[in-house]
């Protein structure tokens, strides 16, 4: 089956990232065809982009002739800003149900109902929570309230509490606090930067296929110098045969003398 | 050496220079005429080198100390001879040694070091310039800097490695560090302008060889190309080959070997300098860049130059590719921080590396030095 997962996956970290990227690895083991695609353009996904409002919506609806199964998980930003208001909602709301219908299996996600437009009570989340085919909750009150409001079938919810992973929070900036030591703050800054680097690559390789290949560096060390034993025989082949020439060439001159 | 010198004739010392007809330290042929002649208040003479003709045997006993296999004290010897040897100079040190107060020796590595601590080891002082490498091991080496009077240290790590390396070292031996002329003034806009630098650039001084992490610092920066971290140019001035790789062709720019005038620009013109090398005793190129205002992005490898970062409060190390991207980002995007950075090694360097400052703690140790050869 060809799935589409919509969330951030690492990095950066946080539990909901790792857990995306813990069943992109269960899809890919399984045989699935995984394609991830995060709001966080530091994630190694396959593609990052606005994931909110009704764009977002038509996004989906248009991926779906692509993938038959989708995960979507509901965070911060996505599917809308905090700030969105309830015309909007409704609109983006309505479209993404509709899109969510045009996938075979449709599996929406979310730890706390706070990224919920206006809450998992709300009118306009009924219409999402009738054309998925399974939710994920990170407690028993949200799935108690999602099954006593919206009569949602108790098989079609499951409950998946939030486990601790180490966090790696991407420093934004360089600024560095009067009371610190500028370099050591700095450096500080330098190695977390350059631990959400390597966990990126860590992803990646924990994520194999899903995300696509490596970016190349133009230069990547020292493979000039490594001495390759197949080409070294080339040459001691090819040194003899031109030896053997030579000699050839010898005797036939002096025969011919 | 020779800077020290002529600060010690400025300061009524009678100074010489007993040094080779050579110029490169690859080939010690003899590009200089031989004699004698006089500049800034100290005479220099020249003597031509000798190199070996056994080119075979030079370069397997060459390979048998870098893998640090034991050698023989002969072949030890015969090591030292298979570089270059200078036996005009030793002869002359043979005739002449009790007519200087002091003979100062420099670096470890070299014949006329070897040979010469040999000729008047109490009136000696050598100079090492350690580097934590094979060639440091040799126990001919060890008894060398055991034998003379005086050892000085440019750094505190290369003070703690000579201990590790002779822990015979002579009572006598300091930290007396090194000097680096302040520049009157930089002119980096027309650095830019005369050598064709339009888009901004870090820059690596020094020797392009395995020796300095060249090729470490080109899988660096190549590595920091990707994702486009790297917002700047690799410029490298120095001797060395540079053998830049083809997918870098566009980003790396060689300069070659640029006159001492030409350096300070340099410096000033470049948004940091890159010092990837482990085997430093002093980092020189450190301090002219702090002075020119330009932050340093060093290996952590590098014992003394991370004890200069330290120190000084003043550079960023790196421990691998990531982190050296990671550095370069802080310098491309808080530039101001990164120069705040700069300032305080430029103090550093005011503080601490100056040929007054300098000079005050040689003449020191020079003194008890020269008073214990006259009682």
């Amino acid at each position: 089956m060809r799935i589409l997962i919509v969330g951030t996956v690492p990095p950066p970290g946080g539990d909901a990232a790792a857990t995306l990227a813990e069943i992109a690895t269960k899809f890919l083991a399984e045989g699935h065809d995984v394609e991830l695609l995060s709001p966080d353009d530091r994630s190694a996904a396959h593609r990052s982009a606005r994931l909110e409002g009704p764009l977002f919506a038509l996004r989906l609806a248009w991926l779906s002739r692509r993938f038959e199964a989708v995960v979507l998980h509901f965070e911060e930003g996505l599917p809308l800003g905090p700030r969105a208001g309830r015309l909007w909602r409704a609109v983006t709301l309505t479209a993404l149900a509709a899109a969510l219908r045009m996938f075979r299996e449709t599996t929406v996600r979310f730890d706390a109902a706070s990224p919920i437009p206006g809450g998992i009570g709300s009118r306009a989340m009924g219409e999402i929570w009738s054309s998925v085919s399974h939710v994920v909750v990170g407690n028993e009150k949200d799935r108690d309230q999602l099954v006593s409001l919206w009569n949602l079938p108790e098989e079609r919810v499951t409950v998946e509490p939030g486990r601790p992973v180490a966090r790696t929070t991407l420093p934004r900036g360089w600024s560095v606090g009067d009371d610190e030591d500028p370099r050591t703050a700095v450096l500080d800054l330098v190695r977390a930067r350059a631990a959400h680097d390597r966990a990126a690559m860590a992803a990646r390789i924990a994520l194999g296929g899903a995300i696509g290949p490596a970016p190349e560096a133009p230069f990547a060390g020292d493979a000039r110098r490594t001495i390759d034993p197949e080409s070294v025989a080339r040459a001691v082949i090819a040194l003899a045969r031109h030896l053997a020439q030579r000699i050839a060439a010898t005797d036939d001159a002096s025969a011919g003398r | 050496m020779a800077e020290a010198a002529r600060g010690f004739a400025r300061r009524g010392y009678e100074v010489e220079i007993l040094t080779t007809c050579a110029r490169s330290h690859f080939s010690w042929a003899n590009e200089f005429d031989d004699g004698t002649s006089e500049d800034q208040g100290v005479v220099i003479r020249r003597f031509p080198t000798v190199t070996s003709r056994h080119r075979l045997k030079s370069s397997g006993l060459e390979n048998r100390v870098l893998r640090g296999g034991r050698l023989s004290a002969s072949a030890e010897i015969a090591w030292v001879n298979s570089r270059f040897r200078v036996p005009e100079l030793y002869l002359h040190l043979l005739a002449e040694a009790r007519r200087y107060d002091v003979i100062v020796l420099s670096p470890y590595l070299f014949w006329s070091t070897i040979y010469g601590a040999q000729v008047a080891p109490e009136r000696s002082v050598v100079m090492p310039c350690l580097h934590d490498e094979p060639y440091a091991r040799l126990s001919i080496v060890r008894s060398t800097l055991a034998s003379v009077a005086v050892v000085w240290f440019l750094s505190e790590p290369e003070h703690l490695l000579g201990h590790r390396i002779a822990p015979d070292l002579p009572p006598r031996h300091c930290v007396v560090g090194a000097a680096v002329e302040v520049p009157g003034s930089y002119d980096p806009a027309g650095f830019r302008e005369r050598h064709g630098l339009e888009r901004p650039f870090v820059l690596f001084a020094g020797r392009r060889e395995g020796g300095k992490g060249w090729r470490e610092l080109l899988s660096a920066y190549g590595a920091s190309l990707v994702g486009d971290d790297a917002s700047f140019d690799l410029v490298t001035v120095g001797v060395g080959a540079p053998e830049i790789p083809e997918g870098l062709a566009d980003r790396v720019i060689d300069l070659g070997y640029l006159d001492a005038e030409e350096m300070p620009s340099a410096f000033a013109a470049a948004e940091a300098l890159v010092q990837p090398s482990a085997n430093e005793s002093f980092s020189r190129t450190l301090m002219e860049a702090w002075l020119a205002g330009t932050p340093v992005i060093a290996s952590a490898a590098g014992e003394v130059v991370t004890w200069h970062c330290e120190r000084s409060g003043g550079g960023l190390t790196y421990s691998d590719d990531l982190e050296f991207a990671q550095c370069l980002r802080f310098v491309a995007e808080a530039p101001k921080a990164a120069a705040a950075l700069a300032e305080r090694g430029r103090k550093y360097v005011l503080a601490n590396y100056t040929w007054e400052t300098v000079l005050d703690v040689m003449e020191r140790s020079l003194t008890g030095l020269v008073r214990r050869v006259r009682r």
